[in-house]
């Protein structure tokens, strides 16, 4: 049976309208995604039935400001919604999300869209904030002022779809097939008259108390040039303390529970190579990793808390004037810090970047931020050769070690960013606009979901392809067993013994052992798995009673400080990570940038590792 | 079952893994699984469309 042709929907708003949300809330499972031919972005398609029995396809486009298309996300949404995208159907109507906490910044967008002249309806999402925060939104009158439908929903509750949805079925569709709209960029003036409209209706329409008072009280001081930068460097200082202080007892803990599990399966199994499997390879090896969750956590409660508070976009803005002056754009500031997690998304967050020289410099910087990988190999140095003592009255020596590690990336990420624009691309960096928004106190369900999150991510990590590693790496340092009558560790006979003998004379003017070097290589795939290889490989390596003790006394005995020191800042330039290499070269579809970036990181690491390493060893002798 | 025949089928088991998680994006969609792209649009790791960017 042939039905009437289903009509097609474009799903348009800010980002962070939930949009997505709303898009999940119509289409439940019914979602298709795929990449837009040619590009990396997005392209989610779904389908629902709306009450009169309509059947609807709807396509869920890239968050927009307006339809200039600032970056290749933004150009996708309006050449969509425009009818200009080769492959794509010209949308029969537009469901435009707004964040009705946020109105300001979609009625310019809204009024673009209405412009088009396709059958529109606009969609007040998170009213429920609004109503919270004592905010009123006269609906009826916005709807008569924008001459559009306007309902109200709570997307991830799914509240409001129903009236979305007979609100689309009020519209005309498929009576008048949609053709190319000859849009144009709006001039200046243009701009500032729908400005104008735009806060004359949010005035006629909208009452929202929010914070402001506050907001500017707060901001007097939390935006001033100097106490601003001051409490935020105090505000970094103090979440790399608490990472450290608050962290210890839950570590503690799980490296004990870990450890007596293994103890405890080492005594149920027979002597062999399965209870070396189970003890030095999986428990020695995933379980060094493991042990750093509590600080994983410890360091996403701060970003979730901070971010949820409004505090973020506030360091954004103060790092811009640090940002412009190395030339990077004020635009970089959230992919930067969306590497603190992990470069990737990162380097993908890259992309609200219009500039393609400015997007480069950008991925080229994102891996020395200090990506959460990392961690475990700086808790561990720090712990084994940095004494737990307090100077200055108080101040933790270890979590101060920490955040001296995390500010040299940073610092390094510009110094390399002002080298690459102002001495390699000579070019001016366009200026940036963000929004501000209100203080707000984070909700605890909010930030617990984020940690939840993070921490499954971290276990799921731990549980699949570290754990998969470390069978390989301990796999790799058994065999082939050593000859009869030989002496000697067994892993000095190893694929992985022999590879980081053969391999150790190019890393020994940076003072690193074989073990090391051993290390180094599966810590390519992944970063934390360098910790539990040490941890495999030292077990592997030690004989009779100094056999399992815990990795952190053995690196303490079997390293010198110098060699420490030379691992850490390894670690912050070291282009340690694969994966992060194939991003950028997806992201910059070629394979020049992600060999500038290997060769130009690699560089930098020998190069810090060897003066820290002689640096070091000239004070200490 | 034979100690050794055991660790073989773990070792070669976890390489396989590996492997698979670790083929091109052009082959994963091949094979039928996920080419990376849910992890487009997302600004964080750790989303449910994560299918792992390692």
């Amino acid at each position: 049976m042939n039905g009437p042709a289903a009509p097609e929907i474009a799903l348009v708003g800010c980002p962070n309208s939930g949009k997505t949300s709303l898009f999940n809330a119509l289409t439940g499972s019914r979602q298709k995604v795929a990449n837009y031919a040619g590009v990396t972005v997005e392209r989610k398609e779904g389908s629902f039935v709306t009450p009169a029995g309509r059947p609807v396809k709807i396509l869920d486009l890239p968050g927009t400001y307006s339809l200039r298309g600032r970056s290749p996300d933004e150009v996708i949404t309006r050449d969509v919604v425009l009818g200009r995208l080769d492959g794509e159907e010209i949308p029969d109507a537009v469901v435009c999300v707004a964040d009705a906490t946020n109105l300001r910044l979609v009625l310019r967008l809204v009024m673009e869209l209405k412009a088009v002249g396709r059958p529109m309806v606009l969609a007040l999402n998170m009213m429920d904030i609004v109503a919270r925060q004592g905010g009123r939104i006269d609906v009826d009158r916005l709807s008569k002022e924008l001459g559009i439908s306007v309902v109200e929903t709570v997307a991830v509750k799914r509240g409001g779809t129903a009236a979305l949805l007979a609100a689309i079925d009020e519209l005309p569709l498929l009576e008048d097939p949609p053709t190319e709209h000859g849009w144009r960029e709006p001039t200046a003036a243009e701009i500032r008259a729908a400005h104008a409209e735009a806060a004359r209706i949010l005035h006629d329409c909208a009452f929202h108390p929010g914070n402001e008072h506050l907001t500017r009280k707060l901001d007097t001081v939390l935006l001033h040039p100097v106490a601003g930068v001051v409490i935020l460097l105090a505000v970094l200082f103090l979440m790399f303390q608490a990472v450290f202080s608050w962290a210890t007892p839950a570590m503690d803990l799980i490296k004990a529970g870990i450890e007596a599990a293994g103890v405890g399966v080492g005594e149920i199994l027979p002597d062999g190579m399965l209870r070396s499997l189970i003890v030095d390879g999986v428990f020695a090896g995933v379980g060094a990793v493991l042990v750093f969750l509590p600080q994983i956590v410890i360091l996403f409660f701060f970003i979730i808390l901070l971010e949820d508070f409004g505090y973020m976009a506030r360091a954004a803005f103060l790092m811009d004037r640090l940002m412009a002056g190395t030339g990077l754009h004020g635009r970089a500031f959230i992919p930067l810090l969306s590497s603190f997690a992990c470069a990737i998304p990162g380097i993908m967050a890259a992309r609200v970047i219009e500039n393609r020289r400015d997007r480069i410099a950008t991925i080229l910087v994102a891996p020395l931020m200090t990506c959460s990988a990392r961690l475990p190999v700086y808790t561990l140095i720090i712990a084994a050769f940095v004494p737990d003592e307090t100077i200055l009255g108080g101040v933790g020596l270890q979590g101060l070690v920490m955040f001296g590690l995390f500010a040299t990336g940073i610092l390094s990420a510009l110094a390399v960013a002002f080298i690459l624009k102002k001495l390699v691309w000579r070019e001016a960096t366009e200026p940036f606009i963000m929004e501000l928004p209100d203080y707000k106190m984070p909700a605890p369900a909010n930030v617990a979901l984020g940690l939840w999150i993070r921490a499954g991510a971290f276990l799921r990590r731990a549980g699949t392809v570290i754990l998969a590693l470390m069978i390989l790496i301990w796999f790799l340092s058994s065999f082939p067993a050593p000859p009869e009558g030989a002496t000697g560790p067994a892993i000095d006979f190893s694929v992985a013994g022999r590879i980081g003998h053969f391999l150790a004379p190019i890393f020994e003017p940076i003072g690193f052992n074989w073990q090391i070097v051993v290390a180094l290589i599966p810590g390519m795939a992944a970063r934390e798995v360098a910790v539990g290889v040490l941890a495999t490989v030292y077990a592997l390596s030690a004989t009779g009673e100094e056999a399992r003790q815990a990795l952190q006394p053995i690196l303490s005995a079997a390293w010198s400080l110098p060699t420490a020191l030379s691992f850490l800042v390894w670690y912050v330039f070291a282009p340690q990570c694969l994966s992060t290499l194939a991003v950028v070269r997806r992201e910059t579809n070629s394979r020049v940038w992600p060999t500038v970036m290997f060769v130009y990181m690699f560089v930098l690491a020998y190069a810090a590792s060897f003066a820290t390493y002689h640096i070091a060893g000239a004070l200490l002798r | 079952m034979n100690e050794m025949t055991i660790v073989y089928g773990i070792v070669l088991g976890a390489a396989a893994f590996l492997a698979l998680r670790w083929l091109p994006a052009s082959l994963r969609a091949r094979v039928g699984l996920k080419d990376g792209a849910a992890c487009a649009s997302k600004a964080s790791c750790g989303s449910k469309n994560c299918d792992g960017c390692h």
